[in-house]
């Protein structure tokens, strides 16, 4: 961060015009990094690319078009990674007794092993207490640190806040640069002690993320919150696991520490700049700020060779036919292997025509999947709702959920559409499935692909 | 048909040779003005900087294409956003919207603004937060008239309606709104998720009691004498559909001719008049009194005046 001569800014006479002739790519093209960074090195672990829903939009009318900006990380499996600077926060309130400890022990020692010295570990347990098991510390004794974790007790009542607190204390207590931060917030129940509302936690959980703190939250057996644990996870931009059962703790966490240990690209922002007569109607599934002439979002950290997307919706005002740049979408992040902070950009350009059929023409097929899925998961978090109410009856959501299923199915969505079948399956045997389709909206909306 | 892809293919041509030569250029530092906007923008530069144009093609129509500069808009003033509103109905909500707020204290459906040639017309269109144009809660089916400079509220976003050719006449219109009175929302407490709730509406209280309570969105829940317990599981006497709303969330006790309210150790807890309950502590309530559930705000009111 320090590392100024990395924060180069943009020169936008460089900016390459999109190819006119070539109507597939949707006259938004990548744009080309080695023409922006002169000092940088000619690879970069993000490539990002606009692709604009339609190549054409309405001349002299005003309307609404999409542009899906993906963001890739290279697949090659390089040898280095970042190390990680990890905290566990480990609910063992008066719940966890029995095979649930016991299964949070043994995910804890594995994650020790999977450790190498260079990485930090801390670990905090919390009940109504908050206790520090260890702090952060270089993973060099592991029969040590195992031997703390195996002191862990169960106590009381849950008091969540606080547990994230200190844990993001304990991360915030090394260096930020350098390192993958991330605390694994793992709990089975309800906050019940300290700050309890869902507006506090979630609000605490952004101010950390300001501070280069990501969460995941893994929720564990029937009791917790759901909508507080998504939303802790969207909040922070980590991931949101459900576990139903306990033996599956510890393959929970190998599967979380996988996906950090092959994070390339931490601290994503995208600013969209606007030109006049556009406004950024929505980003699906994100909550954008608004600046003058300009939308923001922060966005998940991204794994080796995975795409991170999102989908913004443009109002486009009227104006006269003609070619022009809608937006010009600018990225930074950190490279987690070199530490250096990076940065993208790329035009979205439109031509706006008064031949209708040349709009209809040149529907971009993958934008209107994305649009599709969008439209899936917001009917999705419907479904929820009303069964959540009790206006929904099993048979009516089932019916809800083969809708849902079926247009995943169509565009592609195969891993959600399983999990669809399954809380199908599940509402059949009486079982509760809003924790299930809470994941699968989360999922949805983080636009996540590839691996 | 035919003669415009022809054109178009023309104007695909001349683009890419015209900037070609923009490229070229980059050097000469000759600012060119957007035949467009009219924006000066510095040589070299491909795009308009203010309208985005390509400098480097020629615009068709562009008087008859230009967006009309007198329509009234939304304006936030914390941010740069602006809504422009169009002739005829514009809805405003949280979800397909005209205007779209994506804000979880607005409706689905929230209000609506309906310009028409001499006047524009603001609506609740039964919020469950409520609308507030300068500082008055709008009623239920209430229409006001706007001028320029008002600040409407919708939920907790605050926008400000900007029409600089229409102030004037209107004005006077105005002055019977605000009649109802306005109630503080705590910020960021009234989350509001589910307008479907709306549509289980109470049974009115059939026998005359003492007090009800009442949701910004009209649902009542009358109070009866003794335990009144309220949660989101069904077995509760008041149901609230509310996600924030625990299972066992808060009980209303009606006894002596005093009413009293008990957190029972909620998740997202339970205020009156914004203070905030501590569990299992029993707070004397009275009517006028605003009680906030996980994130529903509710009213305890006489249930007399009916």
């Amino acid at each position: 961060m320090s590392d100024n001569q990395n924060n180069i800014p943009f020169e936008p006479e460089k900016t390459q015009i999109s190819d006119l002739s070539q109507q597939d790519s949707g006259r938004t093209q990548a744009f080309d990094p080695q023409k922006t960074q002169m000092s940088a090195p000619p690879e970069k672990a993000l490539t990002m690319k606009c692709i604009a829903g339609n190549a054409y939009a309405a001349a002299a009318h005003p309307s609404r078009e999409h542009v899906l900006v993906a963001m890739t990380a290279g697949g090659a499996a390089g040898g280095r990674r970042m190390p990680l600077n990890l905290c566990l926060i480990i609910d063992r309130s008066g719940s966890m007794e029995g095979a649930p400890l016991e299964y949070v022990k043994r995910a804890c020692s594995y994650v020790v092993d999977l450790l190498e010295p260079n990485d930090v570990l801390s670990i905090i347990a919390f009940e109504e207490r908050v206790d520090v098991i260890m702090p952060a510390r270089r993973v060099v004794n592991k029969a040590l640190i195992k031997e703390h974790i195996n002191r862990l007790e169960v106590g009381n009542t849950t008091n969540l806040y606080d547990g994230i607190a200190a844990g993001a204390s304990q991360i915030a207590s090394v260096a930020s640069s350098g390192y993958v931060n991330r605390a694994l917030l793992f709990t089975d129940g309800e906050p019940t002690a300290g700050i309890k509302d869902y507006n506090s936690i979630v609000g605490q959980v952004a101010e950390q993320k300001s501070r280069g703190i990501t969460i995941t939250a893994l929720g564990f057996g029937d009791e917790y919150n759901e909508e507080l644990l998504a939303g802790i996870a969207k909040r922070s931009g980590g991931n949101y696991y459900y576990i139903t059962r306990p033996e599956l703790i510890p393959e929970v966490f190998r599967k979380e520490l996988e996906t950090l240990m092959t994070v390339v690209a931490r601290n994503l922002h995208m600013r969209v700049r606007l030109s006049r007569w556009v406004q950024v109607r929505q980003v699906y599934g994100r909550l954008p700020s608004f600046g003058e002439r300009y939308a923001e979002v922060t966005l998940p950290d991204v794994e080796r060779g995975s795409t991170e997307s999102a989908l913004i919706e443009f109002e486009l005002g009227q104006r006269p036919a003609g070619v022009y740049r809608v937006a010009r979408v600018e990225l930074t992040y950190e490279d987690s292997v070199t530490g250096r902070t990076e940065q993208l950009a790329c035009d979205v350009v439109f031509e706006f025509t008064a031949d209708e059929s040349l709009i209809a023409a040149n529907v971009n097929e993958q934008v209107q999947r994305e649009i599709e899925v969008a439209l899936a998961s917001r009917n999705l978090e419907r479904t929820v709702m009303g069964m959540r109410t009790q206006q929904l009856d099993p048979s009516a959501a089932i019916a809800e959920l083969e809708k849902t299923k079926a247009l995943l199915v169509q565009q592609g969505k195969v891993t959600q559409a399983q999990d669809i079948q399954k809380a199908i399956d599940d509402i059949k045997q009486g079982a509760g499935v809003e924790k299930t389709l809470v994941g699968t909206i989360y999922n949805l909306d983080r636009g996540k692909s590839g691996k | 048909m035919s003669d415009n892809s022809i054109e178009k293919t023309q104007a695909v041509n001349q683009t890419q040779i015209v900037s070609d030569s923009a490229v070229e250029s980059t050097q000469m530092a000759v600012s060119v003005k957007c035949p467009v906007c009219g924006t000066n923008s510095p040589g070299g530069e491909i795009y308009c900087s203010e309208c985005g144009f390509l400098l480097s093609s020629t615009p068709v129509d562009v008087e008859a294409g230009l967006p009309a500069e007198n329509m009234p808009k939304l304006v936030d003033p914390s941010g740069g956003r602006e809504f422009v509103l169009k002739h005829g109905v514009n809805t405003i909500g949280r979800q397909d919207t005209d205007v779209l707020l994506s804000h979880p204290t607005v409706s689905r459906r929230h209000a609506q603004i309906i310009v028409e040639e001499s006047r524009c017309l603001l609506e609740d269109v039964g919020s469950t937060n409520g609308t507030v144009l300068n500082g008055s809660q709008l009623g239920q089916n209430e229409s006001v008239n706007l001028s320029d400079g008002d600040e409407i509220v919708f939920g907790s976003v605050r926008l400000l309606f900007e029409y600089p050719l229409a102030s004037g006449e209107e004005i006077a219109a105005e002055a019977e709104v605000g009649s109802a009175q306005t109630e503080e929302v705590p910020e960021g407490q009234e989350i509001e998720e589910l307008e479907e709730v709306r549509d289980i509406e109470t049974e009115p209280a059939s026998i005359p009691i003492a007090a009800r309570l009442v949701t910004r969105a009209g649902e009542v829940y009358p109070i009866k004498e003794g335990e009144n317990r309220i949660g989101r599981r069904q077995d509760n006497d008041i149901v609230i559909a509310d996600p924030y709303v625990s299972s066992s969330h808060a009980v209303i006790t009606a006894a002596d001719g005093e009413i009293s309210i008990t957190d029972v150790g909620s998740t997202n807890g339970t205020s009156v008049a914004g203070e905030k309950l501590a569990p299992n502590e029993p707070r004397t309530i009275s009517i006028g009194d605003e009680i906030v559930v996980g994130q529903t705000v509710l009213t305890l009111e006489s249930a007399e005046d009916e």
